[in-house]
């Protein structure tokens, strides 16, 4: 449409994008815009003054936050290639089900870890790693003679432990994007590389895993992004622990992640302005994360 | 081939018959074999996949004497119920209202704006509509935790300048999700393939547009907002950041926020504790078990993730 104007002809639509815009700015714009304010703002409790960069500035010798950043960043890739990999694995096992019944009983079943809510599952897998042979995995190692393992209770294994947490619960959810992604390749391709004499894998590492690609990338992608924002398991599942009275984010800051910063930071030590600096120091690695998933990681191709 | 030759004898036919059947039925009895072996190694994902629930129900059913055995009982030796009655509380169920509450009416809410903007932005075309869809998507690049600090601000602002309460309140909680912009795109994409002719038909006929949107457009987007629905309210209900920063007495928490606290409380009482996520789970349990070909599809039509 060349001659575009600029509000549609159509009364009801101007009141309706009206509407909805002034509501996107109050609850989408306005808080981002806010962030960057407080940033620059020294703001706890009633007390508000402009301090410039200087809240960025203390936030790159906070050896906490430091921490933080990289215990995100740990775990990150601690959970994505676990869920990365398990997902295909499972996706690969259930497309060779043929018999539609079993199939769909199969994805059902790995799919539910998915769709029970984070935070029961955080509190059964909490029980699980229970540091004395009474938790579930210290008594199947029991079992072969190893451990007991101390988990959550250790700054060495805490951040794993909940790394796996997350390849349990969100491997189902690569699998049914994976298994629409190997539905979507056609059957001719294998029977051709079949007539060729090509062996199971030789299928797999030529045929499956580059037409896989675009698949790979949007699950590694969502994975990354939603792993980095990881809260939840960190709130329900560390602090308070029978054995040592350690708070949430340890032992010994283990398990701090960004996001957990933050909200400690704004909502029990009540340092706005320095958690609105945290937040747009978050938000420009989001940015950053999303022009590279625009620009490097679209599929340039198809077949 | 002692076996092609003994069937070549049987039978009486030639020994290049029972040569070839005899190879048939190898790779049929290979096929059949590989087929036992798939199922085997699902049989045992599966089991590891439900591991942790077998161990959370079988443990809210046993007694406390047998939880508190080391090594554990891999299954209960006597059931019991106690556990459940105790961890459903009267506070327990008021944190399922709460999170009941929440959960819809944000689904109702997200479902109107989502379905009435994505309908002006696909068929209505005007330059501030393009200029609003792209704020839409590149608000979508910011995950919803991040906005949490500046929301809470903004919360606190309109409750001091309004006199309207909105911290621990059921609006407060709400209030972010006015427009969502995840689903107004998802809808906007929906739109985007009807056809205009059937909208002008409408338009001749004299229905209005708010008309045409309900009796024509929605109905054939029905699939994409019930998927729309299913997952909004499954999130919500899981939801616990925003509800914590928003609701800070116990007669607002819902049911996340709720069973975090219940557990910091009773951490030692394992049988009391498995229960209460056992009731915690079972609602979106059900969810799931009856509308489960919805959600997996719109997971892979859409790769939706919270």
């Amino acid at each position: 449409m060349e001659d575009q104007s600029f509000f549609p002809k159509d009364k009801t639509a101007v009141i309706v994008l009206l509407i909805a815009a002034a509501f996107f700015a109050l609850v989408r714009l306005y808080p981002i815009c806010d962030a960057l304010v407080l940033s620059l703002q020294h703001k706890v409790g009633a007390q508000q003054h402009w301090v410039g960069l200087e809240n960025f500035r203390a936030l790159f010798k906070d050896s906490i936050f430091l921490k933080s950043v990289w215990n995100s960043f740990r775990y990150t890739a601690m959970a994505v290639p676990g869920v990365v990999t398990v997902g295909l694995i499972l996706a690969m096992l259930v497309n060779s089900v043929k018999n539609t019944l079993w199939r769909g009983a199969f994805t059902t079943s790995f799919f539910l870890a998915y769709v029970v809510p984070l935070v029961a599952v955080a509190v059964m897998w909490r029980y699980m790693y229970l540091p004395s042979r009474m938790g579930l995995f210290n008594a199947l190692l029991g079992l072969i003679g190893w451990g007991p393992i101390r988990w959550l209770d250790s700054p060495k294994t805490a951040l794993l432990s909940l790394a796996i947490v997350r390849v349990w619960k969100y491997s189902g959810y690569a699998m049914v994007l994976f298994l629409a992604g190997l539905q979507a390749i056609p059957e001719t391709f294998y029977e051709a590389a079949m007539i060729d004499g090509a062996s199971r894998w030789q299928r797999f590492r030529h045929i499956t895993l580059p037409l896989l690609a675009p698949t790979t990338l949007f699950v590694m992608m969502v994975s990354i992004l939603s792993a980095f924002m990881m809260f939840t398991e960190v709130y329900v599942m560390t602090g308070g622990m029978v054995s040592g009275a350690d708070v949430r984010g340890g032992p010994q800051y283990s398990t701090t992640t960004m996001v957990f910063n933050i909200y400690t930071t704004a909502f029990e030590h009540f340092k706005i302005g320095y958690a609105s600096a945290m937040t747009v120091i978050l938000l420009i690695l989001m940015v950053i994360a999303s022009v590279i998933q625009f620009k490097y990681l679209r599929p340039t191709w198809e077949y | 081939m002692k076996a092609a030759k003994l069937l070549a004898e049987r039978t009486g036919q030639s020994a290049n018959w029972a040569r070839a059947l005899s190879n048939r039925m190898g790779i049929r009895a290979q096929r059949r074999i590989e087929r036992v072996v798939l199922y085997l190694v699902l049989a045992a994902v599966g089991a590891i996949f439900f591991l942790p629930f077998y161990w959370v129900i079988t443990a809210s059913i046993k007694t406390s004497a047998e939880l508190n055995r080391m090594p554990p009982t891999w299954w209960p030796h006597t059931l019991t119920l106690e556990h459940y009655p105790q961890a459903l509380n009267p506070d327990f169920g008021r944190y399922f209202l709460n999170s009941f509450i929440y959960a819809t009416a944000t689904t109702v809410i997200v479902a109107v704006t989502s379905t009435l903007l994505g309908f002006i932005l696909s068929k209505f075309s005007s330059k501030f509509g393009e200029i609003f869809f792209l704020a839409i998507i590149a608000s979508m690049a910011v995950p919803f935790d991040l906005y949490v600090v500046p929301l809470f601000m903004l919360l606190l602002r309109i409750q001091k300048a309004t006199t309207v309460p909105m911290l621990n309140t059921y609006w407060g909680m709400v209030f972010p999700w006015l427009v969502y912009p995840f689903g107004t795109f998802l809808m906007r994409q929906a739109m985007l393939s009807i056809p205009n002719e059937l909208l002008d038909a409408a338009r001749i006929d004299g229905a209005s547009t708010l008309r045409t949107f309900w009796q024509i457009v929605l109905p054939l987007v029905r699939p994409n907002v019930a998927a729309l629905c299913i997952f909004v309210f499954i999130w919500r209900y899981d939801e616990i950041l925003w509800p914590l920063v928003v609701a800070s007495e116990s007669k607002m928490y819902p049911i996340s926020v709720g069973l975090v606290e219940y557990v910091g409380e009773y951490f030692v009482e394992y049988g009391q504790f498995t229960a209460a996520s056992v009731v915690a789970i079972l609602p979106i349990f059900v969810i799931y078990v009856l509308l489960q070909r919805y959600i997996i599809r719109g997971i892979a039509l859409t790769g939706m993730k919270g």
